[in-house]
């Protein structure tokens, strides 16, 4: 199990890397073939990246996010099937160039520096926190995938009121494709972020006696749910533009991505059990 | 080998490539502009002139009688008011001819290859011939840059999968909404490039679409035909609030859609393409929120791609180009020296009669014929050779008078 760990752990970077170079190729060509070349090739990527986190879950007998490389890199795998996915709803494969140096850097980093022998967590024993830990990192992954497709948004619109049909223009799929990746994966990730919260504050009130919501990583995560909200809610319902969606979700990205680093940061012990 | 005609031969001048569309838009010419324009050339010392005014281009084109030609004099006419943003071209003779085959051919068009100029070219020619002023050597001109036009369509794909403006302003409406099948489209103006829009648009499978125009009943005409709705311009405001993608194909001395238009309206994504010259669209409206507007010059940038597949043709093109100016020129010269070619055909007729007199000249009628035939034919060839050469029809006329006209007297 522990070679087949290793050789995973090398195979899954150069997958992503091929998947990389696969979207590269295919540069400026929006095709609207559901399974393309490029998509196969994440596919590929991603069933090499389940096997990864099979073995290193088999391994320990525990999910494989027990320590912050494991969590990063079950976190690439998350975004790269949220984005795989809404891809293939949205029948476009071409931001791939874009998006996938993201996942690449996070799988290589975990491999580079995680340890190759998984560590065991006490606390993911208890079925509960996994089941809220697994939509968080489900959740956080689908944010920050919309978040990706909010900011691709935004610089394309930037490009096109300035009125320059460069590269940017020539490669990126039209407005309202990516307007609807966006909201399709914010749509993911409240469903993901909603989860984690009943599930988290569950656990959270059957180990602690009380909540602290100025906790940071709780203050941040009920910050994230209700900015995540408004979007949602008001596109649904009412005629809120692209535009909003699109910088609600970039608020979110950036938001989230505080709320990770928080939640590292030492003087918080917030997940000092990684 | 210029001949004199070819030197009075003068082209007055601005595209696309020297100004942008603001400035295009205030020198371009209407109908009514042409006809007061060309009473006063015609006033002046002109053997011919053709205006030819475009969204891209506003241009004469003339010959002159003599004299210096007065380009400071036509550019105040053309371009009044003309200060700085630009200079506008100006080129004589051969350069003028050169330029002319490569306006017909489409190779000095926004697109490259676009067959609209050519149809413009003509109806610019007509215009001047009905007006009686297009004159010998202009005629001869435009008639055969509408064949090089023709020619070089026919015997190169430089027109092979052309993209129209018409054609890039739905691309571009479609990279901010995707498809436009379910968006409201309104296209202003009822003219040539509204319907090509509104027809590229039903192409495209687009079924809410509307053609605006000041005469509703054109714009009725137009819309039956095309199967989509038509209204007025009075209502202009109405259909600009709730239209998704509005496109400027009229001719308006000034802009029609302005900011105001969306005072009170929805907040939403929407797309003003303003394709007419002068701008029927205000710039301003550009900084209304959720609005993205492209006038004809932001179609470059898209238009570049497709001209990039057709750098090869358009080399074959410019080689037909350079050809056809030289036929044109050799042309001219021989025309130049027509006269003197007939001059000296009577000469030798009657050098023969009172050579022979009446009587020999009968008996031997044939035979004295084929005599001046072939003296004749000896002296037309060096004229046609020297007409090769860089001599001009007053140096063969010169030589004519010293050597050939004495000797037959």
């Amino acid at each position: 199990m522990t070679e087949a760990n290793n050789a995973l752990l090398v195979l899954t970077p150069l997958f992503y890397m091929a998947a990389f170079l696969a979207y590269k190729a295919r540069l400026g060509s929006n095709r609207t073939k559901r399974f393309s070349r490029p998509i196969l090739a994440v596919v590929a990527a991603l069933a090499c990246h389940f096997a990864l986190l099979y073995t290193r879950g088999r391994m320990i007998g525990q999910p494989s996010w027990t320590t912050y490389y494991d969590t990063f890199s079950a976190l690439a795998f998350l975004m790269t099937l949220t984005y795989a996915l809404v891809e293939i709803a949205c029948r476009n494969a071409s931001t791939g160039y874009d998006f996938l140096p993201v996942p690449f850097a996070l799988v290589t980093y975990a491999a580079a520096f995680g340890p190759h022998v998984p560590k065991r967590n006490p606390l993911l024993d208890s079925d509960l926190f996994t089941m809220h830990t697994a939509p968080a990192i489900g959740g956080i992954a689908a944010l920050l995938v919309g978040g990706f497709y909010g900011v691709l948004y935004l610089r394309l619109a930037r490009a096109m009121q300035r009125k320059k049909f460069g590269d940017l223009f020539q490669r990126l799929p039209d407005m309202d494709t990516l307007a609807r990746m966006n909201y399709a994966a914010l749509v993911v990730g409240l469903v993901l972020v909603t989860a984690a919260i009943g599930w988290g504050a569950t656990w959270y009130s059957d180990v602690f006696d009380q909540v602290d919501i100025l906790q940071p990583k709780i203050a941040f995560t009920l910050l994230i749910w209700v900015v995540l909200l408004l979007p949602v809610v008001g596109r649904f319902f009412s005629r809120w533009s692209d535009r909003w969606t699109a910088i609600c979700s970039v608020v979110i990205l950036v938001l989230t991505s505080l709320s990770v680093v928080v939640s590292m940061l030492p003087i918080f012990e917030f997940h000092g059990h990684m | 080998m210029p001949t004199e005609a070819c030197n009075s031969l003068f082209i007055l001048g601005m595209n696309h490539r020297v100004a942008e569309v603001g400035i295009r838009g205030q020198f371009s010419l209407s109908e009514t502009d042409r006809v007061a324009a060309r009473q006063k050339l015609n006033s002046g010392d002109l053997a011919g002139n053709v205006l030819l005014s475009t969204c891209n281009r506003t241009e004469l084109y003339g010959a002159h009688l003599g004299g210096a030609q007065e380009q400071d004099a036509y550019k105040s006419l053309i371009f009044p008011g003309l200060e700085s943003g630009f200079e506008p071209y100006w080129h004589t003779g051969w350069n003028t001819v050169f330029h002319l085959f490569r306006v017909s051919a489409g190779l000095d068009s926004m697109i490259v290859g676009e067959s609209e100029i050519l149809r413009q070219v003509k109806l610019a020619f007509e215009e001047s011939m009905n007006a009686q002023a297009s004159g010998r050597i202009l005629s001869d001109l435009f008639r055969q840059a509408l064949e090089v036009g023709k020619r070089i369509r026919t015997e190169t794909q430089i027109s092979m999968g052309s993209v129209s403006v018409a054609a890039t302003a739905v691309k571009l409406a479609g990279k901010i909404f995707g498809s436009l099948k379910d968006r409201k489209v309104v296209i202003l103006g009822a003219g040539e490039t509204g319907i090509q829009t509104a027809t590229h648009l039903r192409s495209a499978g687009l079924a809410n679409l509307t053609l605006l125009n000041r005469t509703v009943e054109k714009a009725e005409a137009a819309a039956s035909h095309l199967g989509v709705m038509s209204g007025s311009l009075d209502d202009l405001r109405k259909w600009v609030q709730e239209a998704d993608v509005i496109i400027g194909a009229v001719e308006a001395p000034k802009p029609l859609v302005t900011a105001d238009c969306l005072d009170g309206a929805p907040s939403k994504t929407r797309c003003f393409i303003d394709i007419s010259v002068p701008r029927s669209m205000e710039v301003g409206i550009a900084a209304v929120p959720g609005v993205f507007h492209f006038d004809i010059d932001d179609l470059t940038q898209l238009i570049q791609d497709a001209m990039a597949d057709r750098s090869q043709e358009a080399e074959k093109s410019k080689e037909i180009v350079v050809a056809e100016v030289h036929k044109f020129l050799a042309k001219q010269h021989f025309t130049g020296i027509a006269p003197l070619v007939e001059e000296m055909r009577q000469a030798f007729d009657e050098t023969l009669l009172s050579t022979l007199g009446d009587a020999a000249a009968a008996e031997f009628a044939s035979e004295a014929e084929k005599l001046a035939k072939r003296l004749l034919g000896v002296s037309l060839k060096t004229l046609k050779l020297s007409s090769r050469t860089h001599v001009s029809v007053e140096q063969v006329r010169g030589a004519y008078e010293v050597f050939l006209k004495d000797s037959l007297s």
